[in-house]
């Protein structure tokens, strides 16, 4: 690609923090700008415009072709599976974060009061998810000794791919409705909006 | 231009993943149901096997075998033992499988597991009777041998059972047992390497895995075809074209027919890995 | 006659065996005349050979596969490492990541007895030398809540210390290929003590008449030292030196394990 395209290993001094900014793999140290995993060097190029007057350097980051295994965090959109549900919480398999899979699934859980984000006292956890059904949530919290926080308040989180009772894949009809085409029964469910 | 098309890719690639990482089985039934594997394999088609013998200098027979991801080596150290009273001209051949949380994630530290139990078992039985116990004996009812063979899986990609014996078949056939002597006076056994003799090997053993997968049979699967597999077949066959070994596990029935196709296939794999060893 | 541990998860041999007398042992001495056995030079390291990596294209992504992996080869010493993570950890610390490594030499991997299945008191030790050697170099702020496992396991031994500096880079190769945040690359060297000379990179036979044995890992661009260990009576000038010669040597390897890490992005992505 360009003629820039340098391989380096971690540790290998890329530049000067007074000259560059620090991207992804990269840390700092005393002033330099090191690399921090094995990968391609890259500059990506100060964008013109900046709102403010310091001026916008350069960014120096290392970039790898092959996929990264992801870890959650707050504000990471992930992909589970609802493991267990009880009243007061649902646990999930977490299994990707921003499109990168997990090498294991990581442990999350999502609070009744997290589900949605109007009329929290009036959900009930058996009509928003059930085990088995793969969600899309937001990190909110790194939670506790075993699991993360999650939540599905926003529109484009809550259920992506759920089986009905009778083993069929439910095709969403409204917020809180999917429905199995084959049966053409109707179970509740906390939908997310299908994104176009 | 070539950003788009990568970045497209890229898209493409992260949808795949997505798909493979959500509904692992439904990934691989898109494949089996165009008659193909997610490898690119055909469904009698074997992985790229590789056998090296004499790959440790510490143990008196070793081997390396890689079936496609999979790889095992196998180390025999020989020692000294009593005799067992039963069969004082008998010397030991024991083998071990050992699956460690290092060539996959499936498998947890501490005590053997399940598998690599039901593997070690089956093998040991398997080799009960490749090798002449007898010629290991020194001076009979005093000392024999004892050949203590381990199969240290590195990496695990599906098939442990095909890779492992082919690795012990590799391993016995660079086996250099030192010429030994009883002192008597002593009970000292003494060896010199120098003087060392090959071990025959009754028959060489070659074997074939196939696996049950919904209705297709598939040959040599990897891990993620094993995951959904739910029956096995094992077809061992020896130098001179008989079945040494069948071994069938798993809750599903199989039909003669399909037995019939496995053997034809392990004929097919014999003749090809005869070549490598 | 030695007892062999009855193990009733394993297939077990007879209860008692011994390794024979070996008259062929002869006068070879490991060091003559200022010479080395093998021919190398005092401050020679044994050549190094890296494979990171799956052996066969990975198809299709994995989830029990390692995220990194090594195959490392110094002389005879034959080691293989593969990490896992960043995964759910059972430490779970807010703030910052775990680094466990576990280590165990195979039962045919030492010249002399077996070694039995049951992991030894010295594997142990050894797993927490390279957890203690290699944990500053990690950015286990990059993780928080995650842990990182090293597995190695020693195919082959030749020289006890010789083989731990060996499974130390045999870590930074797999952590390097797994893409975890590393502050550097880790380099480890061993040197022992011969008739008051220093030998660089002793095999088992050289270890086993040398009154002392060091080894020194490195992390090179901060200059920093992560771990050293001596074994044996020295006068401290001497380990001084040692770790003078020692430092160099690691730079020696590091740009070894460089080399093999940059060749091996430059293979064709799987």
């Amino acid at each position: 690609m360009s003629s820039e395209s340098v391989i380096v290993t971690p540790g290998r001094r890329l530049g000067l923090t007074q000259e560059y900014e620090s991207g992804p793999g990269t840390y700092v140290r005393n002033g330099m700008i090191y690399s921090s995993i094995l990968g391609t060097k890259k500059i990506e190029q100060a964008l013109a415009e900046t709102s403010d007057d310091s001026i916008k350097r350069p960014m120096l980051f290392v970039e790898r072709q092959n996929t990264k295994f992801a870890i959650p965090v707050i504000g990471s959109e992930i992909l589970g599976r609802v493991v267990r549900i009880n009243p007061r919480a649902a646990s999930v398999a977490i299994m990707m974060v921003d499109s990168a899979p997990c090498q294991e699934d990581f442990q999350g859980i999502v609070r009744v009061q997290d589900i949605r984000a109007t009329e929290k006292d009036l959900v009930q956890m058996i009509n928003s998810f059930r085990p088995g059904d793969i969600i899309r949530a937001e990190v909110i919290s790194l939670g506790d000794q075993r699991s993360y926080f999650l939540a599905t308040t926003k529109n484009e989180h809550g259920v992506v791919f759920a089986q009905s009772e009778a083993g069929n894949s439910m095709i969403p009809i409204s917020w809180e409705e999917m429905q199995d085409p084959k049966t053409q029964t109707i179970e509740k469910r906390k939908c997310a909006k299908p994104v176009t | 231009m070539d950003m788009d098309d990568t970045s497209e890719q890229q898209q493409v690639a992260f949808a795949m993943h997505t798909f493979e990482r959500i509904h692992h089985t439904e990934f691989q039934r898109r494949f089996l149901s165009q008659n193909t594997r997610h490898d690119g394999r055909a469904f009698s088609q074997f992985r790229a096997t590789h056998v090296t013998k004499g790959t440790v200098s510490t143990a008196q027979g070793s081997s390396t075998v890689r079936i496609g991801n999979t790889t095992v080596v196998c180390g025999i150290k020989a020692e000294v033992s009593e005799p067992d009273v039963k069969t004082p001209n008998e010397g030991y051949l024991v083998t071990n499988v050992e699956l460690s949380p290092m060539c996959s994630a499936r498998f947890r530290p501490g005590a053997p597991s399940d598998e690599a139990q039901v593997a070690s078992e089956h093998i040991h039985r398997l080799f009960g009777k490749a090798v002449d116990l007898a010629t290991l004996c020194i001076e009979s009812g005093q000392a024999v041998w004892s050949l203590s063979a381990d199969i240290v899986c590195l990496k695990y990609d599906g098939n442990i059972l095909d890779t492992a014996i082919l690795a012990l078949v590799a391993a016995l056939e660079d086996l250099r047992l030192p010429e030994a002597q009883l002192d008597s006076a002593t009970g000292v056994v003494s060896a010199d390497r120098t003087i060392a003799r090959q071990l025959t090997l009754r028959k060489r053993l070659f074997p074939a895995t196939f696996a049950l997968v919904d209705t297709y049979l598939v040959a040599d699967a990897d891990d993620a075809e094993e995951q959904l597999a739910t029956t096995s077949v094992l077809v061992v066959l020896d130098d001179s074209g008989r079945l040494a070994n069948i071994w069938k596990r798993g809750a599903c029935p199989v039909s003669n027919e399909t037995i019939h196709q496995c053997i034809e296939s392990a004929v097919e794999r014999a003749e090809t890995i005869s070549k490598t060893l | 006659m030695s007892a062999n541990i009855f193990d009733r998860r394993r297939v077990n041999g007879p209860p008692r065996s011994v390794e024979p007398l070996y008259t062929d042992e002869g006068d070879v001495k490991p060091f003559t005349n200022g010479g080395r056995a093998d021919g190398r030079s005092l401050d020679q390291l044994r050549p190094i050979f890296i494979k990171t990596g799956p052996l066969a294209v990975q198809p299709t992504f994995s989830p029990t596969a390692p995220s990194g992996s090594a195959y490392y080869e110094q002389g005879k010493i034959r080691i293989s490492c593969a990490v896992y993570g960043p995964r759910q950890g059972r430490k779970s610390n807010p703030r910052m990541g775990s680094f466990d490594c576990d280590f165990q030499y195979a039962p045919f991997s030492c010249s002399w007895k077996r070694r039995p299945h049951i992991k030894g008191a010295d594997e142990k030790e050894i797993a927490l030398i390279l957890e203690q050697a290699m944990a500053p170099a990690i950015r286990l702020e990059a993780y928080p809540k995650a842990c990182i496992d090293a597995f190695v396991t020693v195919i082959e031994s030749d020289g006890k210390f010789a083989t731990i500096s060996a499974a130390i880079n045999c870590i930074s190769a797999a952590l390097a290929d797994a893409g975890i945040e590393l502050y550097d690359i880790v380099a480890a060297c061993s040197m022992s003590l011969n008739a008051s000379q220093w030998v660089s990179d002793c095999n088992q036979a050289e270890e086993d008449v040398s009154q002392c044995s060091l080894f020194v890992s490195r992390m090179p661009s901060a200059d920093e030292i992560t771990y050293l260990l001596q074994q044996g009576k020295t006068m401290p000038d001497q380990t001084d030196r040692a770790v003078q010669t020692c430092s160099n040597s690691c730079a020696r390897v590091y740009a070894v394990l460089s080399r093999y890490l940059q060749a091996s992005m430059e293979q064709p992505a799987s």
